[in-house]
């Protein structure tokens, strides 16, 4: 019998349990029918139980396990990370004799790095990727050259964290935020706490140039080109961090030719759409990043495409060719 | 009916209580169909999940079960066909050609709205697989991907089955009490 004093939520699990086993008793089909015509919310849960069971049986599931196993992939191991802290502490070591220091970190396409920065705060480096970082004693100042990087920065109320890029500045205290400078905008994106945007195309690094900054808080992105902002703020879903931190592309109605520009990015086998109409079809997903070969597959399965294999690259072209 | 059953009074026997299976479920009909197209996130699927829940009714239904307890007779069948679609499944097949380990997650496009509803409810599966320990992860995957079965789980993690069910379970009610605090329809 199934406790009544439990949540119409957990009754269904036990209920979507038993009926689904290979026997079930004439008095659990007679209590069941009851419990069913008790309230319209048990089918309503009941149905929440069967649509969970359906969701967890795709590969889904996996590619959640996969995304956080990423952490444990070669290129993220602890030996490497302890590696980098140590000749960065080996740094700090030898830091006043050097002051002020700048030290540059690159990754190449396809690399992934987390920089331990000597104040506890930790930049993780995506694909293609350069940073001059260079800390004084009243600025933590990083500068992003090129790419992306996301940043977990320790507190500290005395120093301020920036990171500036070729179109502004990106000042915090103490948060977690995304830079991506795509080349012709700089996105940054959110994920705990604030952080102030500062666009100058001027000088970003003197005070006194700056147009008055626009203040991020958490779940919140921003774009800016060298002529100023290129969106207002807009809400995004931050609640898992950047995908590309689990080693993920979160294709959301994306249109095809930002999916493939974002593939790209990871890999020196490049996708290519070979018709423009394929351009504008959306598409949603999860891939893993660097897998080309599959994520190529995976277009195929969902879109009006065939993928044609290259020396260098992976032609996507319409099935529908007039 | 177009079978020819005057000299056979078996035929018109089966045939009778076939009249009277459908007749009983044409009153859950629209329930079902709720049903089949919210727990398989897909109206085709919902479709092929009706014709088979009726061919499995008149095939080997239990005529005084149903007269007793029609509703749980149709979902019993209904719950079976939802936790065996694997089986039939044709479109979101990407776990058949790419290995797990580098499992590609598509989400299945029919229709717009039923896609969005699909990758929400992705988002809450990884966010809540993410949550559990290693080992939870591990019970879980061998359940719902490996599609053991809890005494299986049970001597390869070297549990209890009791512990191996209580945990699988737990995350699937935490996964529907998540799905339906969104307010899905």
């Amino acid at each position: 019998m199934i406790e009544h004093q439990l949540r119409p939520v957990s009754q269904a699990s036990q209920w979507f349990e038993r009926i689904s086993a290979a026997e079930v008793s004439a008095e659990d089909m007679a209590a069941f029918e009851r419990w069913l015509q008790a309230d319209p919310a048990h089918m309503e849960a009941y149905t929440h139980r069967a649509m969970a069971w359906t969701i967890t049986g795709q590969p889904i599931a996996n590619a959640g396990i996969d995304g956080a196993a990423t952490v444990s992939k070669p290129r993220w191991n602890l030996r490497r990370v302890a590696g980098i802290a140590a000749v960065l502490l080996l740094s700090v070591m030898v830091w006043p004799l050097f002051f002020p220091s700048t030290e540059t970190f690159t990754t190449e396409v396809g690399e992934q790095r987390a920089i331990a920065l000597d104040d506890g705060s930790t930049a993780y480096l995506n694909t293609n990727s350069t940073m001059k970082v260079s800390y004084s004693g009243s600025v933590r100042r990083v500068t992003l050259t090129s790419g992306e990087a996301f940043f977990d920065v320790a507190k500290d109320r005395n120093r301020h964290f920036e990171v500036l890029t070729d179109m502004g500045v990106v000042r915090v205290l103490g948060t977690r935020f995304n830079v991506k400078d795509g080349g012709n905008q700089v996105t940054v994106v959110v994920t705990e706490g604030r952080v102030q945007v500062l666009q100058d195309m001027v000088n970003p690094v003197l005070e006194q140039n700056r147009a008055s900054p626009v203040t991020l808080t958490a779940g919140e992105q921003i774009a800016f080109g060298a002529s100023g902002l290129v969106s207002n703020i807009q809400k995004v879903d931050t609640s898992r961090g950047m995908p590309w931190r689990r080693g993920v592309h979160d294709f959301y109605n994306t249109s095809l030719a930002a999916a493939v520009s974002e593939v790209n990015r990871y890999s020196k086998v490049k996708l290519i759409i070979g018709n423009d109409t394929l351009s504008t079809l959306k598409i949603n997903g999860i891939f893993r990043i660097g897998d080309v070969e599959t994520i190529a597959r995976g277009f195929e399965e969902v879109l009006p495409l065939h993928a044609v294999r290259n020396d260098n690259a992976i032609v996507l072209l319409s099935v529908r060719e007039p | 009916m177009p079978e020819d059953t005057d000299n056979q009074p078996l035929s018109r026997h089966v045939s009778s209580e076939r009249d009277e299976k459908l007749s009983i479920l044409s009153g859950f009909e629209s329930m079902l169909m709720r049903f089949f197209s919210r727990s398989l996130y897909s109206a085709v699927d919902a479709d092929d999940a009706m014709q088979e829940l009726r061919l499995k009714l008149i095939k080997g239904g239990d005529i005084d079960a149903l007269r007793q307890y029609p509703q749980a007779c149709l979902f019993r069948i209904a719950t079976n066909i939802v936790c065996d679609q694997h089986r039939r499944r044709k479109v979101r097949k990407a776990d058949d050609q790419v290995p797990l380990d580098t499992a590609v997650l598509v989400c299945p496009s029919p229709s717009p709205e039923e896609s969005a509803v699909w990758c929400e409810h992705t988002r809450i599966v990884c966010k809540t697989i993410a949550q559990l320990t290693p080992r939870e992860r591990r019970v879980f995957e061998l359940h719902r991907l490996e599609r053991l079965s809890y005494d299986q789980i049970a001597r390869q993690m070297g549990m209890s089955t009791r512990t191996v069910r209580r945990q699988v379970t737990q995350v699937l009610t935490l996964l529907s009490e998540r799905i339906g605090g969104l307010g899905t329809s």
